[in-house]
């Protein structure tokens, strides 16, 4: 077994094989690629900086244990939308919501919600995230992203 | 003795450059697979405990495509659930795999595992010092010091407070958010303790997350790269002794052992060290125990 470097080990102990020195470029290209990915998401999509491999964990506060999704529904005849409490069922799918709130995943949100109040003529779903102030930590909720989905006519 | 008359080093196994961290790497799959679902769990544990009981899978390239499938399909599935280390898992396996074709493996995976490692850290202090907008200002830690569990030992040891109130600040924190109102309207102030040892976690952190960058992304040979083990094993040391994310302590001790010179085997054998540290921080419940040795007086003094 190897006790010191091989021959073929350059001085400061890199591969001397240009192949072998790409070889060894291929996972941290990866994980510049992954970078890249998890900001324009975190940027462009508010995926929270803690998630998809960014390496933002700890960072800050915008993690999906300070971010709250919302759901009401307009009922006919009711001036204001109602709240209406997240089923169990759909707990994993809102999560993800939380923590990335695109579009296509609040609108799946929305149907499903939509299917469970057949009586709703929209239903509303809102993504927030809290910020603290730095003097007082007072907490301020800040809107992330929203949809407004509008039920066939029954 | 060999042939040639030298003597066979102790302890070969930490002497093989290679198959020390491949062996790390196996174990920490082994032992950290935990993965929410049982169909993404097993393949991993079995493929893991394959190539550490049969030595002929230690260097497969196929055992190690077989892993990175099964530790990296599961990103995608539960997108976006999957931790950070989650990620470095994939990529290590990766690393791996691209080494064992190489015609010297232990370099291409040392030269690997320095820029992973470099490129981590360099992740995490760019997130800390120009992108994050509660980190620099220290409301991230006086907020997490007050409400996440994770942080409540350190809390009680190093920021003056003890079991009980942490748990009243925790519950009044979190109703002062959800009335909307600062938590001082609720009677709580963050305790002169936890506001300085927020200070220097905050400074702390981001201070040695640069320097673990930039020994790793240094020019071979030069001071800075010399020290980089010692920074890395004093980020671990000192970070997982509280944060005790068992998986990413794990992970970069494998990636520690492999990028080390093949003629250092202390400091492999340092890295070897850190893996049973990782898991004594997570076992021992050390922090209770200095708490009542300190005569449950809230900790050290803040």
């Amino acid at each position: 077994m190897e006790d010191g470097p091989s021959p073929e080990r350059k001085a400061g102990g890199r591969p001397a094989a240009r192949g072998d020195r790409v070889r060894a470029l291929v996972a941290p290209a990866g994980l510049a690629l992954l970078a890249l990915l998890h900001l324009g998401l975190v940027l462009g999509a508010g995926l929270s900086p803690w998630n998809g491999g960014g390496f933002g964990m700890f960072s800050t506060l915008d993690h999906e244990g300070w971010r709250t999704l919302r759901l009401a529904v307009e009922r006919p005849g009711a001036a204001e939308p109602e709240r209406v409490p997240v089923p169990p069922e759909l707990l994993r799918e809102v999560r993800r919501a939380k923590v990335h709130p695109t579009r296509p995943l609040l609108r799946r949100l929305a149907l499903r919600i939509a299917a469970a109040q057949p009586e709703a003529r929209a239903v509303h779903v809102e993504v927030l995230r809290t910020r603290f102030d730095p003097a007082t930590l007072e907490a301020r909720r800040e809107p992330l992203a929203a949809l407004r989905h509008a039920t066939e006519a029954r | 003795m060999s042939a040639a008359g030298a003597a066979s080093p102790r302890l070969p196994e930490v002497a093989d450059p290679l198959a020390l961290p491949l062996r790390l790497a196996l174990l920490v799959l082994l032992l950290d697979a935990v993965m929410p679902f049982w169909f993404v769990r097993l393949p991993v544990i079995g493929l893991a405990a394959l190539g550490l009981l049969l030595p002929d899978l230690l260097r497969s390239r196929g055992l190690w495509a077989a892993l990175l499938l099964a530790v990296a399909w599961p990103l995608l599935w539960n997108w976006p659930f999957s931790d950070n280390h989650d990620y470095l898992r994939a990529l290590l396996c990766l690393a791996v795999l691209v080494s064992l074709g190489a015609r010297d493996p232990h370099a291409t995976l040392a030269d690997a595992a320095r820029w992973l490692v470099g490129g981590v850290f360099l992740l995490a202090t760019l997130w800390k010092v120009a992108l994050s907008p509660d980190y620099l200002d220290g409301t991230f830690f006086r907020v997490t010091l007050l409400t996440d569990t994770r942080f409540e030992n350190l809390a009680v040891l190093a920021g003056g407070m003890t079991w009980e109130s942490w748990e009243a600040a925790e519950a009044t924190f979190r109703r002062a958010v959800v009335e909307g109102v600062p938590p001082a309207a609720l009677g709580l102030e963050v305790p002169a303790g936890v506001r300085r040892l927020a200070w220097v976690l905050t400074l702390w952190t981001a201070a040695i997350e640069a320097a673990v960058a930039a020994a790793f992304l240094a020019p071979r040979g030069r001071a800075l790269s010399r020290a980089r083990d010692a920074l890395l094993l004093a980020f671990a040391l000192t970070t997982f002794a509280f944060a005790t994310v068992r998986g990413f302590g794990w992970l970069l001790a494998a990636l520690g052992a492999a990028q080390v010179e093949p003629e250092r085997r202390r400091t492999r054998l340092a890295y070897v060290g850190l893996f049973f540290a990782v898991e004594l921080y997570r076992s021992v419940p050390w922090h209770q125990t200095l708490v009542s040795w300190l005569g449950r007086t809230g900790g050290l003094p803040g």
